[in-house]
């Protein structure tokens, strides 16, 4: 593995996150919230962008970049199930929305109301469910994401595949979480560096720039987990990377609230978009 | 008769001796001019217990006085802050040529200081968010045992984990009491305990979620209010950081850097 992104690995990126700076950020995920950004969608299908995993001239590494900036950037689109997860363990293109679930694990499912695939993980197995549309139930959440109730029981079994689901569902939300906790981490220094308390700015504290730092590290080692698990592509480094990803969640999404004081914990801070998606995404069970 | 308190200001956070919210004495009268914020509960509160700046000259911890005053005063206006906490929690408090008897005041003059140092001492032990973890734990054990996952031994070890944390700040907390109660200091000790209390509630919010996973998400679930009011855990009542600032100057003696 070359650590240093290709020529091509950073054209696409750079051209994702140019498309994300137009069409997600702040302001849409607000305006967004608790529901699923068509535009957006729309705009990185026909973009390309959520079909690299398959993509002979790419692959899961470059899904797996789009997916982290695209958290970064707080898209409302399931990017990583669409993009990353289902056309790796469906072998072929998926239709246009995508959603992920456990059987083992009750619960509402992210972007469950309207998908037109739901995978659900099912022990060794996977069960693809078509057109639940009608069987969903929307569940009030805070966390950002629209979730809904979904009824997991039929469905097309792809026998065996559960592993594959399960890796894949694993760099996707590793690479989300490096996405949304570094993205969180550069506001919560942004503020800190200009907030002044005791004559002086709350960064100057070395017991407060300790503790960013220490979220630095847990981001870093979330980004290169994630990247590193989809260039491997094998189980081992994919549950290497949700496990650190989710470890590192624990620590610092609740850190960077605390960091910043109550502010963050009003609605007109956005901090809340980054770490509530992060606590809504964290299957902590990896 | 329900009190909130008039403590924090845009600009005095964990500074709080920095607060401006001036009061001018006229008369018989203070008038008042500034705004707080954060004031929690200030919706169902009946008085608000206010600081005020009354000489901003002298240094910040010298020129403060406490003046209570009922919230229906002429000139108070207050405005909810929404929050992610679900708890009514935030408010803010705009004061503008607010009067108050000079006879509403709480101590001398300029004396103020002490007096919050006190009322924050007792704070700090004071909301039992101990005995919150506790019940709370219980729930998640309960809950454990009627899915089975109690018989999952790391789920076991967690909540036995985090048992042992919440009794050990509930000792720390009634130590404090019992100090004070016997009329000892009971002024350093409760910086621990309230550290203590602190982590007590964010593990018990963590094995929430990592027990229950996505079923603690749903909106009003109480799996999802612990998590949600576990972030003020350690702001709210003087942040946990400041909790550890006094605890290593005044009960380690470390030098000040």
């Amino acid at each position: 593995m070359d650590y240093a992104l290709t020529p091509d690995q950073r054209a696409t990126l750079q051209a994702v996150e140019a498309l994300l700076a137009r069409r997600a950020g702040r302001e849409r995920a607000r305006k967004m919230r608790n529901a699923h950004d068509d535009e957006l969608s729309t705009a990185l299908l026909e973009a390309g962008f959520l079909d690299l995993a398959t993509d002979p001239d790419a692959g899961p590494l470059e899904a797996a970049l789009v997916t982290e900036a695209a958290a970064q950037q707080l898209a409302a689109v399931p990017v990583g199930a669409r993009g990353l997860v289902a056309p790796l363990v469906l072998g072929e293109t998926p239709p246009r929305t995508v959603a992920l679930a456990s059987a083992d694990h009750p619960g509402p499912v992210r972007f469950g109301g309207d998908p037109e695939l739901v995978l659900v993980l099912d022990g060794n197995d996977v069960r693809a469910l078509q057109q639940v549309r009608g069987s969903t139930r929307p569940v009030a959440t805070g966390y950002v994401s629209p979730y809904a109730e979904v009824d997991l029981s039929g469905g097309r079994t792809l026998r065996g595949a559960g592993a594959l689901l399960r890796r894949w569902w694993q760099v996707a939300l590793a690479s989300e979480l490096a996405g949304l906790l570094g993205a969180g981490l550069d506001l919560t220094v942004d503020y800190l560096k200009q907030r002044e308390q005791f004559g002086k700015p709350l960064g100057s504290l070395q017991a407060l720039q300790h503790r960013l730092a220490e979220a630095y590290v847990w981001v870093e080692g979330t980004r290169w987990a994630a990247r590193a698990a989809a260039w491997h592509g094998d189980d081992e480094s994919a549950a290497a990377a949700a496990t650190y990803a989710t470890m590192a969640a624990r620590v610092v999404a609740p850190d960077l609230h605390q960091l910043s004081g109550a502010i963050s914990m009003t609605e007109e801070y956005d901090l809340h978009l980054w770490t509530m998606l992060t606590v809504g995404n964290t299957d902590r069970r990896h | 008769m329900f009190w909130c308190q008039g403590f924090s200001e845009p600009e005095a956070g964990s500074d709080l001796a920095s607060l401006k919210t001036r009061a001018v004495r006229d008369g018989d009268d203070y008038v008042v001019n500034g705004q707080k914020i954060w004031t929690s509960h200030t919706p169902s509160a009946e008085w608000i217990f206010l600081l005020v700046r009354t000489d901003p000259d002298a240094p910040k911890n010298h020129g403060i006085t406490i003046l209570l005053v009922p919230l229906d005063t002429l000139g108070i206006e207050i405005w909810r802050i929404p929050d992610i906490v679900d708890e009514g929690a935030f408010a803010e408090v705009f004061l503008t040529d607010v009067r108050v008897p000079v006879s509403n005041r709480l101590g001398d003059e300029n004396r103020g200081w002490s007096v919050v140092r006190q009322a924050l001492q007792y704070e700090r032990v004071g909301a039992a968010r101990w005995e919150r973890a506790s019940l709370v734990l219980d729930l998640l054990a309960r809950r454990a045992q009627m899915s089975g996952r109690l018989s999952d031994p790391d789920v076991a070890r967690r909540l036995g984990e985090a048992r042992a944390v919440v009794e050990a700040s509930r000792w720390m907390a009634y130590s404090v009491a019992d100090e004070r109660a016997k009329q000892l200091s009971g002024m350093a000790t409760a910086y621990p305990a309230r550290a203590a209390m602190v982590r007590a509630e964010r593990l018990v919010a963590e094995l929430a979620l990592d027990v229950f996973g996505p079923e603690a998400l749903v909106e009003g679930s109480f799996l999802d209010d612990i998590y949600r009011s576990s972030l003020t855990a350690g702001v709210a009542g003087g942040t946990y950081e400041i909790q550890l600032n006094l605890i290593a100057g005044q009960l380690l003696g470390l030098p000040r850097s």
